[in-house]
């Protein structure tokens, strides 16, 4: 019976550091996502001047499902990109505040602007989310750590029930 | 289309109109929206408006967001049609565009806080260029042509006409249009969304000294046809196209000849005898009356 209580809270902290580790990682993941799609808008703008719509279709599978997902909904809402924007950032869950509405200042002038400002402004949000991604990468560690404590965590419990 | 651009409330009050009769909507920030519609009219919550109190106004983010959605959502792909002062849109339908023009340089960057708008809704007029078209052409083929109209007056519709006319007339011909504005075909993916004929080759979007200099070289035309001669740069064109053997078509704001005439950019062409025949339209009895058809002698061959 001991056995059986203690691998069911092992389990449970395993499950609980995971957990946080991968809202960290998820994180991660949708900031670099954000920033390999600067890049891949800066190199169209820059040449092939495609449009909005084109670039994100063509590009939304290659990212994680969060950021195809944000993606997707900015597709589906492009005529009133401004009011999505605010709610997103209103019920965001995943990323810091700041974070959130850095990119969505940045995705509500996206297509608003000259090709000039649209490269400038470009350069200006992979600027800024450098700090970001710096900021979360170390948040990362802290994630891969909870994930650790977590297994740990459960295993003393798993021994001090036995 | 204009569903695609215009706010909801202008759409709704369109709605009471027969978009057939519909040939410009004038937009300005804070002052009454103008409808030509077989004359000039207010455009009100429920179509024609009586007097400008009961008119819509448009606000500034409203033209902004019409800019906006005319550029599919991509400012920066209309960037040098922007700079000229207008966009095309499907169906060729051009946004003139008034706003703060952005100079770096003394080079135009872009136009913004856009101030007025105004939409241009092409009309085709079947045959409207069959009245003309036997002066236009002998025996060895097409002549070279200069439409002349003041603005609004149907140039675009009479060419337009009159390069479907020539292509199914002379089949064994080539025919080149050099749509600058992507008005007078208004090629959407690849396909002429207007009738410019079966045969003919379009340059879309290409400015003309581009698109005449590649169209000899790659497209062998017997005839070119383009709108709009503006620059000096535009009548060096001409004279490239004729001394390469080409046939052109082209048109001018000019109100009749003798206006033509008082044009200082045109006094060489005029002199040196470039054009054969010039056809005169003016908005008389609607748009696109032919008022005449004249030789390089001015001597009237047709008069309406």
């Amino acid at each position: 019976m001991n056995v059986l209580i203690g691998g069911i809270l092992l389990c449970i902290c395993s499950c609980v550091g995971f957990y946080v580790a991968s809202g960290y990682r998820k994180k991660l993941l949708f900031i670099q996502d954000f920033k390999n799609f600067l890049d891949f808008v800066e190199t169209n703008v820059m040449f092939t001047q495609d449009k909005i719509s084109v670039l994100l279709e063509s590009k939304k599978d290659s990212f994680h499902k969060e950021f195809t997902e944000f993606i997707t909904n900015y597709l589906s809402n492009i005529q009133d990109v401004s009011s999505y924007l605010t709610k997103y950032v209103q019920e965001q869950k995943l990323l810091d505040k700041d974070t959130a509405e850095l990119i969505a200042n940045f995705m509500r002038e996206l297509g608003r602007i000259d090709s000039t400002t649209q490269l400038q402004s470009i350069k200006q949000a992979n600027e800024a989310l450098s700090t970001h991604l710096t900021r979360t990468q170390d948040e990362q560690k802290k994630g891969t750590m909870s994930a650790r404590l977590g297994v740990m965590g459960g295993l003393a419990l798993f021994i001090i029930v036995l | 289309m204009l569903k695609d651009i215009l706010p909801a409330r202008f759409l709704r009050a369109l709605d009471f109109l027969q978009m057939d009769k519909l040939n410009e909507i004038r937009l300005r920030v804070s002052f009454p929206t103008i409808v030509y519609y077989g004359g000039r009219y207010f455009l009100g919550e429920n179509g024609l408006a009586d007097s400008n109190k009961d008119s819509l106004c448009a606000t500034a983010q409203e033209l902004n967001d019409i800019v906006y959605r005319a550029c599919e959502c991509s400012v920066y792909a209309h960037n040098e049609e922007l700079k000229q002062g207008y966009i095309t849109i499907e169906g060729g339908i051009r946004i003139g565009i008034c706003g703060e023009v952005v100079v770096d340089n003394g080079i135009i960057k872009t136009i913004k806080n856009f101030s007025s708008l105004n939409i241009r809704i092409p009309r085709e007029i079947k045959d409207c260029s069959l009245t003309a078209l036997p002066f236009l052409h002998n025996e060895n083929g097409i002549l070279n042509t200069l439409v002349l109209a003041p603005p609004g007056a149907g140039k675009t519709t009479f060419i337009r006409d009159l390069a479907a006319q020539l292509s199914n007339k002379f089949i064994s011909r080539n025919l080149l249009v050099v749509d600058e504005r992507n008005e007078i075909a208004s090629v959407i993916n690849g396909k002429p969304g207007l009738n410019v004929g079966k045969y003919t080759d379009v340059y879309s979007g290409a400015d003309k000294q581009f698109g005449i200099i590649n169209g000899i070289r790659t497209m062998t035309p017997d005839a070119i046809i383009l709108d709009e001669l503006i620059t000096s740069a535009d009548l060096q064109a001409i004279n490239y196209i004729i001394g390469c053997g080409v046939k052109v078509v082209a048109t001018s704001h000019s109100r009749d000849i003798y206006d033509l005439q008082k044009k200082p950019l045109f006094k060489e062409v005029l002199k040196d005898n470039l054009f054969d025949r010039f056809v005169v339209l003016s908005n008389r009895k609607g748009k696109g009356t032919l008022e005449g058809v004249w030789d390089k002698n001015y001597t009237c061959l047709y008069y309406g």
